[in-house]
């Protein structure tokens, strides 16, 4: 036992950007439980116990350098936050799980393989396939491209706080980890180009949606593939740009996630064209909102244009990079303001401003703990837009960096023009609600196409699955095994002077090998 | 001198040509005279085991009869030492119990089908207690010859082709083992297995090679090992429930025992070593096991899954045995044991499950379990002690087969092990699940199903018939909850396997 508690206490890094990290993590899941307080009104006590094994294992997940304790802390991680997703339905636990499954067992065998390497702890890795292999084994959980595809349906139809700890700080785990592995000076090619197109498709996507928490997911894989694209790129500033994107993300999804839980409560709706009168039914909300997609947008003086800036700043070959990350700010900007548009401009009555504010006509109350968490969030959004430095001795170096703000102040002019333009000409881009997006929607369609191959029909149900879909596999391919095997009469027989043949040349052919 | 030995082999042989001779007294006579006939063998064995206890208990028990009072070189002699009586023991045990099967189950040609058996059950002793190589030729015909009988017994179109393939490919086997002897005698001039044992090393390379290539061919025929496993479900579904519970209970270990005394006491495992083929047939063995069990996933006939469960449980004894470890006889014949059991049990209790049935398809396996319940849990007991649930006796010997594989490093083979587990665990549940199905027969299914009914339509003492299920059901939880008192005979066997120079030294001195 004594042994077992020294090796845990022995395998914790204390250096580099890792307790900074841990401590964020903390202040997050201290946000979410403040705004779980009102919003879960049943097994409350079990939430929280929930809440709080959840935190000890994702701060173990943070700070240890030994691969066991590491891998054994993310599955409780997964295990909890599946857990917690029963307040929602089981469904959804039942999809998160097996989904979380699959990627831990990927990312165990890259790291059985990592060890067999010789890298007996969690370290820089040098080999770039074994990278490869590693960032595949996150990838499921991250939500890397292509692997993102259970992301948006599961943290849009999660209850709000376990949304905003899924998309706050559960899939940055694994940016942490490949922060970890990673060499600094070198960066990796393809998490690069991964982080590039998880960029473009996401926030596409985010554009294109109507419904509040579905666009909040989108952007949220957007806001992950910047973090993947500075991983990639290597360099002391685009490694400090990751962390400050990550601890500005965070605070600014997890308030975003909050509110749009209280949000639906006011409303009874998520898709963005019903919010009327935002500003008057519950302006601190609105106040955190706007300040969180401002910083979303990386606009200047806030916590998004300092992380965004050294990513940028840390790119090679000037011309082309400025010109794409120049396109990438647009693609932000412009589905930050759609919703700011929707939220605060369009179809707003802002007459007798005083007299509407004094008038309560609200249909969900406001709750003390509920606003406590928003602030918190909003806080911590200010203070890390004017320090980015952050306590510690990691990022001090940033205290000497210029962050350039008249060159960002010109580009954001220039974004607001265009993206004001498109929105008023375009009347803020009305897009129909996506219906049922859901994970065996996703299966069903899957289905379709490969039975619309052989031309076959089939309705998909989850409880027959094992019975039709996974014996019929396994038999099928028996009966595959079984057709070779067994031939005609004469070819059975065969087998005897084939056999007698092997034996008595046995000799020679066991000479060969 | 213990002239018990000999009577062990010519009480089965004499009430099979007895048989015909009660007929002509009284026809109801004769299931009493095979029942005595059985009884009396068990008699034989019970009084030599209590005779020779306390050597058995040291383990060197040792007994031989010399035929004619030739002397061991020339004349033929009969050899139990422990490993034999081991296996006469369980064969004995299994005689019994089917036989009583099958005066329950066998209706119609009882006198043909009781001297066959009883044939079987003369051949059967005999190959094991024989110690000349000739004599083991003789017997593994007779025992070729009585079970393709058999297992055309039900004389429709599919038992006859059955029957014939398995004649087919079991005549080869006795051809190439019957040149492997005529070529020991030509080189060594004796057919006596200690003196042949004692001069195999003399021969040169190439004659070793040949003898050891044909006795392997056609021992692997008769076991069913992967190349030749093609004569074995076909002629388990077909012939009759005890015919195949005989098959599959006792022939295969019969074949078993003979493959351990030919490759460890007569050709030595030395010789395969220097041939390189030991490594060559555990991995053989192996993928024969891994075989029968991916088969076994696809089969829709009840009978033809349980038979492919039995090339992967022979498989995997075959390669347990070839890792020649103490560990590995260990496991290896606590397995035979087990698996001697549960398949009988499974086949025998198979055959009253299925009476009122189509045929074995999976499709007509609906609603078994609903009309014989009590049967049905039985049968429910047997399949989980061939997945190796632990209160049963299967889980037992699959452990000491599991440890044997770790022990030697082999994973391939301790993969085998549970994947045959898994697999077993996906084909067996499909089974129990189509047997609690309701079934619902409509006006052709019911017409069909009794005009399409072969001649063993009707049980003719079907309390025996379930009395004899349930007590194999028994054996196997009994055998499970107190497996520690086989360690004795187990141990002792295993030490008669590997000390080679014994045996020699008894046959020859003695």
């Amino acid at each position: 036992m004594t042994v077992l508690w020294q090796q845990f206490s022995a395998s914790f890094i204390w250096q580099s950007y890792f307790p900074l990290l841990a401590g964020v993590g903390i202040i997050l899941t201290l946000m979410t439980s403040l705004a779980a307080w009102k919003y879960f009104a049943r097994n409350r006590v079990f939430y929280y116990l929930l809440t709080l094994l959840y935190l000890l294992s994702s701060t173990i997940v943070i700070l240890t350098n030994n691969w066991f304790l590491f891998l054994f802390g993310w599955e409780l991680v997964t295990l909890t936050t599946a857990l917690m997703l029963a307040w929602s339905s089981w469904r959804l636990v039942r999809q998160y799980f097996i989904i979380q499954f699959f990627g831990s067992s990927i990312l165990l065998l890259a790291a059985l393989t990592a060890i067999s390497f010789g890298y007996n702890k969690i370290g820089i890795i040098n080999s770039n396939w074994l990278q490869l292999l590693l960032i595949l084994g996150v990838a499921m959980k991250s939500g890397l491209f292509l692997f993102h595809f259970w992301l948006p349906p599961i943290h849009a139809e999660a209850p709000a706080p376990v949304s905003a700890i899924l998309s706050g700080w559960v899939v940055k785990l694994g940016y942490i980890f490949l922060l970890k592995i990673i060499p600094i000076t070198t960066g990796n090619k393809f998490l690069y180009l991964l982080g590039l197109l998880m960029i473009i498709y996401a926030g596409w996507q985010a554009f294109r949606s109507a419904d509040l928490k579905i666009m909040l997911a989108y952007s949220t894989i957007s806001q992950l593939g910047l973090i993947a694209l500075a991983i990639g790129t290597g360099g002391r500033y685009a490694f400090a740009g990751a962390v400050l994107q990550i601890i500005g993300h965070g605070f600014a999804k997890t308030t975003l996630f909050i509110s749009s839980g209280i949000w639906q409560q006011e409303y009874g709706s998520r898709i963005i064209y019903d919010f009327k009168n935002a500003v008057f039914r519950r302006p601190l909300t609105s106040a955190a909102t706007l300040l969180s997609f401002l910083s979303l947008s990386g606009l200047v003086f806030t916590a998004g244009y300092n992380s965004k800036y050294l990513i940028k700043s840390a790119q090679i070959g000037d011309n082309f990079a400025g010109l794409l990350f120049f396109g990438l700010g647009l693609l932000s900007f412009l589905y930050s303001f759609r919703i700011i548009y929707w939220f605060f401009i369009k179809n707003q009555n802002y007459h007798n401003f005083k007299k509407n504010l004094l008038f309560k006509n609200n249909n969900y109350s406001y709750y003390f703990s509920d606003l406590a968490a928003l602030l918190v969030g909003s806080l911590v959004l200010i203070i890390a837009a004017f320090w980015p430095e952050m306590p510690g001795d990691s990022l001090a170096f940033l205290a000497a960096k210029d962050f350039h703000l008249l060159i960002g102040l010109r580009d954001n002019l220039i974004y607001l023009v265009i993206v004001g333009y498109l929105l008023i000409s375009q009347t803020g881009f009305i897009v129909q609600p996506r219906t049922q997006l859901s994970l065996e929607n996703y299966l069903q369609s899957f289905l379709n196409f490969s039975y619309s191959i052989s031309r076959k029909s089939i309705i998909f149900d989850t409880e027959r699955i094992f019975e039709s879909f996974f014996y019929r596999a396994i038999y099928n391919s028996a009966h595959k095994l079984y057709k070779f095997v067994y031939q005609d009469f004469t070819m059975q027989l065969l087998w005897i002077p084939i056999f007698l043949t092997i034996i008595l040349f046995w000799q020679q052919l066991y000479a060969l090998f | 001198m213990d002239i018990k030995v000999l009577f062990l082999i010519l009480v089965p042989l004499s009430t099979a040509f007895l048989i015909p001779l009660i007929d002509l007294i009284n026809a109801k006579l004769r299931r009493f005279f095979v029942l005595l006939g059985i009884l009396l063998e068990s008699y034989l064995l019970v009084s030599i085991i209590i005779n020779n206890f306390s050597e058995l208990k040291k383990g060197d028990l040792f007994l031989q009869y010399h035929l004619g009072g030739w002397q061991p070189p020339l004349g033929i002699n009969l050899v139990m030492d422990s490993l034999s009586l081991i296996f006469v023991v369980i064969t004995a045990l299994s005689l019994l119990l089917i036989v009583t099967y099958s005066i329950g189950y066998i209706g119609h040609h009882e006198g043909k089908y009781y001297v066959l058996y009883s044939l079987i059950a003369a051949a059967s002793m005999g190959a094991i207690l024989t110690a000349d190589l000739f004599n083991i030729y003789v017997f593994i015909e007779m025992l070729t010859i009585t079970s393709g009988a058999l297992i055309g017994f039900k004389r429709s179109k599919e038992a006859s082709a059955a029957a014939i393939k398995y004649l087919v490919y079991n005549i080869l086997a006795g051809l190439l083992f019957f040149l492997a002897v005529l070529l020991i005698y030509f080189n060594l001039g004796t057919l006596n297995m200690a003196d042949i044992a004692l001069n195999f090393t003399t021969l040169s390379v190439q004659i070793k090679l040949f003898i050891t290539a044909i006795l392997l061919t056609s021992i692997l025929i008769k076991m069913g090992i992967f190349p030749f496993i093609f004569w074995l479900p076909k002629s388990y579904d077909t012939a009759p429930s005890p015919v195949t519970a005989v098959l599959s209970g006792i022939l295969s270990k019969v074949y078993l025992y003979i493959f351990i005394r030919i490759f460890w006491t007569v050709i030595g495992f030395k010789t395969l070593e220097l041939l390189n083929l030991n490594s060559f047939l555990l991995n053989l063995a192996l993928v024969s096991s891994l075989l029968g069990h991916i088969f076994a996933l696809q089969s829709n006939n009840i009978k033809r899954l349980l038979a492919y469960s039995s090339i992967g449980h022979i498989g995997m004894i075959m390669a347990v045995i070839m890792l020649n470890s103490t560990a590995g006889f260990y496991g290896g014949i606590l397995h035979i044991i087990s698996h001697m059991f549960m398949k009988a049990g499974l086949f025998v209790s198979c055959g009253y499950l299925l009476q009122y049935t189509r045929s074995h398809a999976y499709r007509d396996f609906r609603g078994v379990g609903l009309k014989n319940r009590k049967v049905f849990i039985a049968f429910i007991i047997l399949l989980l002690s061939m997945i190796g649930m632990p209160p049963l006796l299967g889980f037992a010997s699959k452990w000491y087969v599991l440890i044997a594989f770790l022990e030697a490093q082999n994973y391939f083979g301790a993969f085998i092990v549970i994947f045959g587990s898994l697999t077993a665990v996906i084909y067996y549940l499909r089974y129990i699940a189509k047997g609690f199905e309701e079934a619902k027969l409509t006006d052709t299914e019911l017409n069909e199903e009794i005009y399409s009914r072969p001649l063993l339509s009707v049980l003719y003492r079907g309390k025996i018939v379930s009395f004899i299920s349930y007590t194999y059901t028994a054996i196997i939880i009994l055998g499970g909850l107190s497996f520690r008192f086989l360690d004795l005979p187990l141990k002792i066997s295993t030490l008669s396997v590997m000390n080679v120079e014994k045996y020699i030294e008894l046959v020859l001195g003695g």
